[in-house]
């Protein structure tokens, strides 16, 4: 009852106004993630522990902070990196690495520290390598558990829409006096 | 004024800021307290038992395909205290000893042979002998014969909140630890 009632007391202009907060907050979310993804040199620089694959290091649900700066990638870093064609980041750790000075190109080998093999078996058929390229990020630090909060919305998707609907009532309704 | 939504609201706000004030703390106490008093490691000694060349499939696992090439096998003895390196915001150390090489055709190679993960302090006291290497010494070209290697015992330091420290020994690329080679490999005849 309140709800209908507060929603007719506002006019076009006060919902549009309410509208609009609720862009510029989203607006500012966007910004600050890309501004971070600029300063960070990798164009996703905070993302989610999702496999037990680096264990006991880095748990399901842990949140990975990345950057990717100029020196080369060696041995030991634990980096995350996509495979050509597929949309999955793999964090994991640099096992083997060749450096070509002529072509400038990285031959690098990755395993997870709690898998018995590296991981040939993850790249495309045929591939033995992968280069800096694919790489998105290497991990400069962590904070733990944070990240169960990613890993539970993407287990249930509708937690996603009704977190989102639960978000847009309470703007819409708030009166400011 | 004082409804359920809003006090409760107020609590979460200021549980989150605090867990987050305490965690940059934790996570900034670790690297400044190493620069101001740097922890001391005994050198680690290495030495080489054993090289030999083998020839045999990578990634047999996955790859049934894979062709056969020149792997270099290598057993070591290992001693190292990296007990001075688990501070109370350690959550696990990563050893690992790396091969490094050099070939005309690419400059840097790294190879690790060797890796164990250490959770607890008492753990970080090394000594064994006669340890097969973990993973084989391979070359992108697939030919060992002739390649001579600097072996150099490295370290990634996991905290449990906070930025990651990789550390090295017995490197070219040594920053803090400017030590000499700890040991060599040399693998076949060089030609």
């Amino acid at each position: 009852m309140d709800f209908t009632q507060s929603l007719r007391r506002m006019s076009v202009r006060q919902i549009a106004q309410q509208v609009l907060s609720f862009l510029l907050i989203l607006a500012s979310a966007l910004m600050i993630w890309k501004g971070l993804a600029v300063v960070t040199n990798s164009e996703s620089p905070i993302v989610v522990v999702l496999s037990a694959s680096m264990e006991p290091a880095f748990q399901r649900g842990d949140l990975l902070f990345l950057a990717l700066d100029n020196e080369p990638i060696r041995a030991g870093d634990v980096v995350v990196f996509k495979v050509n064609g597929k949309d999955i980041p793999i964090v994991h750790r640099v096992l083997w690495l060749h450096d070509d000075e002529s072509t400038g190109k990285q031959y690098l080998l990755t395993k997870g520290d709690n898998n018995p093999v590296d991981d040939r078996g993850l790249y495309n058929p045929g591939q033995m390598w992968v280069h800096r390229e694919d790489i998105v990020g290497k991990v400069q630090g962590f904070v733990p558990y944070v990240g169960m909060v990613t890993i539970a919305l993407n287990d249930y998707p509708q937690l996603k829409y009704a977190l989102v609907g639960l978000l847009g009532i309470f703007v819409l309704f708030s009166k400011d006096e | 004024m004082y409804s359920l939504s809003q006090r409760a609201n107020a609590v979460l706000a200021l549980a989150v800021t605090v867990a987050c004030v305490v965690a940059a703390i934790a996570a900034a106490i670790g690297p400044l307290l190493s620069t101001v008093s740097p922890i001391e490691l005994a050198t680690p000694k290495i030495a080489v038992k054993r090289t030999s060349i083998e020839r045999g499939r990578l990634g047999s696992y996955y790859n049934h395909h894979s062709q056969v090439v020149e792997l270099g096998i290598v057993k070591f003895d290992l001693e190292a205290d990296l007990r001075p390196l688990f501070t109370w915001n350690t959550k696990q150390l990563f050893v690992y000893l790396v091969a490094e090489y050099e070939t005309e055709k690419h400059r840097w190679n790294q190879v690790t042979i060797w890796d164990d993960i250490i959770t607890h302090k008492d753990d970080a006291l090394i000594s064994f002998r006669d340890k097969r290497a973990e993973y084989p010494l391979t070359y992108v070209e697939n030919v060992v014969n002739g390649i001579k290697a600097n072996l150099t015992l490295h370290w990634n330091t996991v905290p449990v909140v906070g930025l990651m420290l990789n550390d090295r020994m017995g490197s070219r690329l040594s920053n803090r630890y400017s030590t000499p080679v700890l040991a060599s490999v040399q693998f076949g005849k060089k030609k």
